[in-house]
């Protein structure tokens, strides 16, 4: 068993924009600890969201490696990343991402039973996963029929349904108000407190703060400067990230 | 899926001029070589004993509807003629001489061989489908069975005989020069006369006929110009009529193609089209959109599909032209058709182009412009209603929910696949029931004896019936012997005169032994009973029970009709007599004909040369009715045109799938990319779209299946119906069927898994631009 969730060595990732090999991600090389709760940061195509999907396998690497628990997820096939994807990781997009003609039950349990399994404790734990996020009264209603930050918390509670090792947001709260936000992040942070190791892009300083850590990524790479540990008990966090947000070039 | 719109447009005006053309095409070649050739329309074979020639000449050449009479000529019926190459003709044939007359009427066209006006000394003119099905070549030896022993000839070449190049007329003619029948055939059995009479109308050719019959009391053979067209034209009629039926269906398929394509292209250009009428567009300006659209299409396809028909007629043409030896397409013109058939599928295509696009003309500007696309309503038609309810594995539960998605597009994928599994199953029972005649002769009208012998009449020394029968009852192989011979009698009409000659059998035993059938009613037993085939009954109005006046062996008699069946052999005309009638009227009578049922059917072919060896030229075998069919070629030929129509709906089918899996794949590309980000892997995602083409596969065989099996015969009846097969003998290929429904799912896994590629490729990346 490692000491580590997530770790990246020489992590570059290169998109080809007619014949000119464009650099989103150069040499990112990064190590997460279990239970941290990690928020990328940086400014708009900096390659954060590039970075959550190379961590994710959703998308590949030109160069480097990366390690989920030990296990490299470079050089493995479409297949092979696609199982890891299911037991290991959980993924929260900024739109929801619901599939439109599956309730929001159904949502969670198309990937709920990817696990083999007794269906009727997947059955309950996705009810008592929705619950806990507030949604269970929500369970037979199509995407159309709920509210933003409703959807959100679903994509969540599909996102926890295997109980992944490592839960990734891309912008989770970027299209809902703040109201809506309060909630999806109230979700993260008790996750988090439970031991879930949490990675989130974010824009937004409130978001910002609920972690416990920040990277600051700047174009594709995160220098040794760039790494911000969060003291939540701190009363003036928000200032103090802010300042040192600033002196990135936020 | 405009390119597959195009394609099914293409597919349906290919089957539907095909079938059209089929039917144009088949009876022109004939009637062109026919005219050409100035052949006779009525065609009579009697003995000069009976009948003076120069009288029945004299009578013909007065007649108004006469065009001109044939000199007679010779001939003598022969059977067991032995090419020196290869095996016995199993056919009987008439040995006709060729004088000089026949540069006038009744002319042949020479097809391999040197251009000759007769043939010579020592050799003879074979009729070029009779050269083709025995292999002979020109410059072979062929010899001639005689009273005296064989007489060889050469065969100096292969001829067009519009008369009896279909084969399917027994006997056949081959030609010698003139006076060399004499050679080996001694003059005292030379009485046989053929002569021929050429009309100016062939309509004519019934009511000269009749008054023919009315002067002379005629005991010949006369042979007319409608069975020597019906020999060729039956099965072409049959194909070209299946073909036209399924062409209807293809149009079907190709207005629901049109109707998906159209509703496809309404919701791409959803929001467009708001933007036109907001510009000013009218309803009419926007279905005019479609129907130009729609027009330009069918312009651009339907010639497509008239390019293959042109094909298809060459092929026709091609086979037709080995039975005739050649073909006259002079004069034989399809434009008129093809106009048809671009005009009917154009009107078709259009039509479906403008109803359907009155749904584009409905969209209201305001919501298309604000939404981009028309409310969408989640449908819970197709259980599991929820996933947690049901314990299928994830990608059959994907499938479900892919086809509940679009009920309309999933029913019209659902009726193409009906209509493909339904030909499948028709085109696999009809070959079988082709395939199976042998086994099943007496539903077709025949006797049903595995070898048929007859008794030659020129022989010096022959077989008496008694004796052949004494012979044949102490052969422990056989079953039965059903002893029979041909005749004709004239139906008599109201006022006592001749209406129509009528062919038929008389049979010596039971006729229930013989393996007859009866639509209607019973066999004839007693001397003043009679049974009608079912076109005779038709066109004479007769029921059982009924009473009918004839004119036969010389006598008028008067005959209950104690039943009607069926009989392919002579497009629906003919009767039955027990021998009861036949010998009231002609003590003398024998027969001369045995349809021979063994105990085992398989032995067949042994037992013919076991029958020849011992009886040796006292019998002759006579070709069955299956060997004749098969050297036609007639039962590959339909068979080749049922498989050709399988494979053309397997390829509509195919076409179908392939436009739904691009549809699908477009409309769910987000999907497939959120379905990947959660871990499916690209096989479980292709496996969901598999499982959805499956679950209406499923759905159009169980539809399918029975109607195929319960119509095939009726729609066969149907077509059959015009040449005395009112009941078509059906025969279901259950294995068949069960292999094909096989093959046909592998094919459908295989091209659906294939096709469901682009659902495996769909990128989780595109997540974070929508």
């Amino acid at each position: 068993m490692s000491n580590y969730c997530v770790k990246t060595e020489q992590l570059v990732k290169t998109y080809d924009h007619d014949n000119f090999q464009h650099a989103i991600i150069k040499s990112v090389s990064i190590t997460i600890g279990i239970g941290e709760f990690t928020v990328i940061m940086g400014n708009s195509g900096s390659g954060k969201s590039t970075l959550l999907y190379l961590l994710s396998g959703l998308d590949a690497p030109s160069s480097g490696k990366i390690w989920i628990n030990d296990i490299p997820l470079h050089k493995r096939s479409q297949k092979e990343l696609a199982v890891l994807r299911r037991k290991m990781v959980g993924f929260v997009f900024q739109d929801n991402n619901l599939i439109p003609n599956l309730s929001i039950r159904e949502n969670i349990l198309v990937a709920g039973y990817l696990i083999q399994g007794d269906r009727k404790e997947i059955d309950q734990y996705a009810d008592r996963l929705m619950e806990e996020l507030g949604i269970l009264s929500l369970a037979k209603r199509y995407p159309s029929q709920v509210s933003g930050g409703e959807l959100q918390r679903a994509a969540i509670a599909r996102a926890m349904i295997n109980n992944p090792m490592i839960l990734l947001a891309d912008e989770p709260t970027g299209s809902l108000n703040s109201e809506a936000s309060e909630k999806v992040l109230e979700c993260f942070s008790r996750l988090n407190s439970k031991g879930q190791t949490i990675i989130m892009v974010t824009h937004d300083l409130k978001s910002a703060c609920r972690g416990s850590r920040i990277l600051f990524l700047k174009d594709g790479t995160i220098p040794v400067d760039h790494f911000y540990h969060i003291d939540k008990n701190h009363p003036g966090r928000e200032d103090k990230i802010f300042t040192w947000l600033k002196q990135m070039g936020w | 899926m405009t390119l597959f719109s195009g394609l099914s447009i293409a597919l349906a005006s290919l089957l539907f001029s095909s079938g059209l053309a089929i039917l144009q095409s088949i009876q022109d070649p004939f009637d062109n070589l026919f005219n050409k050739l100035n052949a006779s329309h009525i065609v009579m074979l009697y003995d000069a004993h009976d009948h003076p020639t120069s009288e029945l000449k004299d009578w013909f050449a007065h007649q108004p509807s006469t065009k001109r009479v044939s000199e007679n000529s010779p001939y003598f019926l022969c059977n067991g003629i032995l090419p020196r190459k290869g095996n016995k003709i199993e056919l009987m044939v008439q040995l006709t001489e060729y004088n000089e007359d026949n540069s006038v009427q009744d002319k042949l066209i020479i097809v391999d061989g040197d251009q000759k006006k007769s043939p010579a000394h020592g050799e003879i003119w074979l009729p070029k489908y009779l050269a083709n099905n025995y292999q002979i070549q020109v410059g072979d030896t062929i010899d001639l069975p005689g009273p005296s022993g064989s007489y060889p000839v050469v065969v100096s070449a292969t001829v067009a005989d519009p008369l009896y190049g279909s084969g399917m007329v027994n006997p056949t003619r081959a030609w010698l020069a003139s006076g060399e029948l004499p050679f080996f055939i001694p003059v005292s059995q030379l009485s046989n006369i053929q002569l021929g009479i050429r009309l100016n109308n062939p309509d004519s050719t019934s009511a000269l006929w009749e008054r023919f019959t009315r002067k002379f009391s005629y005991t010949g053979v006369h042979l007319t110009y409608f069975l020597f067209r019906s020999a060729y034209m039956g099965i072409y009629q049959v194909m070209g009529t299946i073909i036209l039926a399924f062409s209807i269906m293809a149009l079907l398929i190709a207005m629901f193609m049109v109707r998906t394509t159209i509703t496809r292209a309404i919701y791409d250009d959803y929001k467009l089209t708001g933007v036109y009428k907001a510009l000013g567009f009218t309803p009419g300006n926007i279905v005019s959109l479609y129907v130009i659209q729609y027009s330009l299409l069918s312009i651009a396809f339907i010639p497509v599909g008239l390019v293959g028909t042109w094909f298809i007629i060459r092929l026709l043409l091609g086979s037709i032209s080995q039975k005739l030896g050649i073909v006259e397409t002079a004069g034989i013109s399809h434009q008129g058709l093809y106009l048809l058939s671009l005009f009917v599928i154009a009107v078709l295509v259009v039509t479906t182009a403008f109803f359907k696009s009155f749904k584009a003309a409905k969209i209201k500007p305001v919501e298309a412009i604000r939404t981009g696309a028309p409310p969408k309503r989640h449908t819970s038609l197709l259980l599991p209603k929820d996933f947690s309810i049901s314990r299928l594995p994830l990608p059959v539960m994907m499938g479900l929910r892919l086809l509940s998605e679009n009920p309309k597009r999933s029913f019209s994928q659902g009726m193409i696949l009906l209509a493909t599994i339904f030909i499948i199953i028709f085109s696999i029972n009809i070959s079988s029931s082709f395939e199976n005649l042998k086994y099943n002769k007496s539903a077709w009208g025949f006797e049903n004896g595995d070898i048929q012998i007859s008794r030659p009449e020129a022989i010096v020394i022959g077989l008496k019936n008694e004796q052949l029968m004494e012979i044949l009852s102490k052969e422990k192989a056989i079953e039965h012997v059903a002893p029979f011979s041909y005749s004709s009698l004239a139906v008599l009409s109201k006022s006592d005169l001749p209406a129509q000659e009528i062919f038929g059998k008389v049979y010596a035993d039971s006729l229930s032994q013989a393996g007859l059938l009866n639509l209607q009613g019973r066999h004839p037993q007693l001397a003043n009973e009679i049974s009608l085939c079912v076109g005779t009954a038709r066109q004479f109005n007769k029921q059982p029970g009924d009473s009918i006046n004839v004119f036969i062996e010389g006598q008028k008699t008067s005959y209950l009709v104690t039943g009607i069946y069926q009989d392919v052999s002579n497009m629906g005309q003919g009767f039955r007599l027990h021998e009861n009638a036949m010998k009231k009227l002609n003590p003398i009578y024998t027969p001369s004909m045995y349809s021979i049922k063994l105990k085992e059917h398989d032995k067949a072919g042994t037992f013919k040369n076991y029958l020849l060896k011992q009886l040796g030229e006292t019998i002759a075998i006579d070709a069955s009715i299956e060997d004749r069919l098969a050297q036609m070629g007639l039962i590959d030929g339909m068979k080749t045109a049922l498989f050709a129509l399988s494979l053309f709906f397997i390829f509509i089918m195919l076409l179908a799938i392939s436009s739904d899996m691009f549809i699908s794949t477009k409309e769910n590309e987000k999907n497939f990319g959120i379905l990947k980000s959660v871990g499916w892997t690209p096989g479980q995602i292709r496996m969901s779209m598999v499982w959805k083409i499956l679950f209406i596969t499923s759905a159009a065989l169980a539809a399918a299946i029975l109607p195929g099996i319960f119509l095939s015969p009726l729609i066969m009846t149907s077509v059959t119906g015009g040449i005395g097969l009112v009941k078509f003998p059906f025969i279901a290929n259950y294995p068949g069927m069960l292999l094909a429904i096989l093959l046909l799912l592998i094919i459908i896994s295989v091209s659906s898994w294939w096709l469901s590629r682009g659902a495996a490729t769909a990128n989780p990346r595109k997540l974070i631009n929508s």
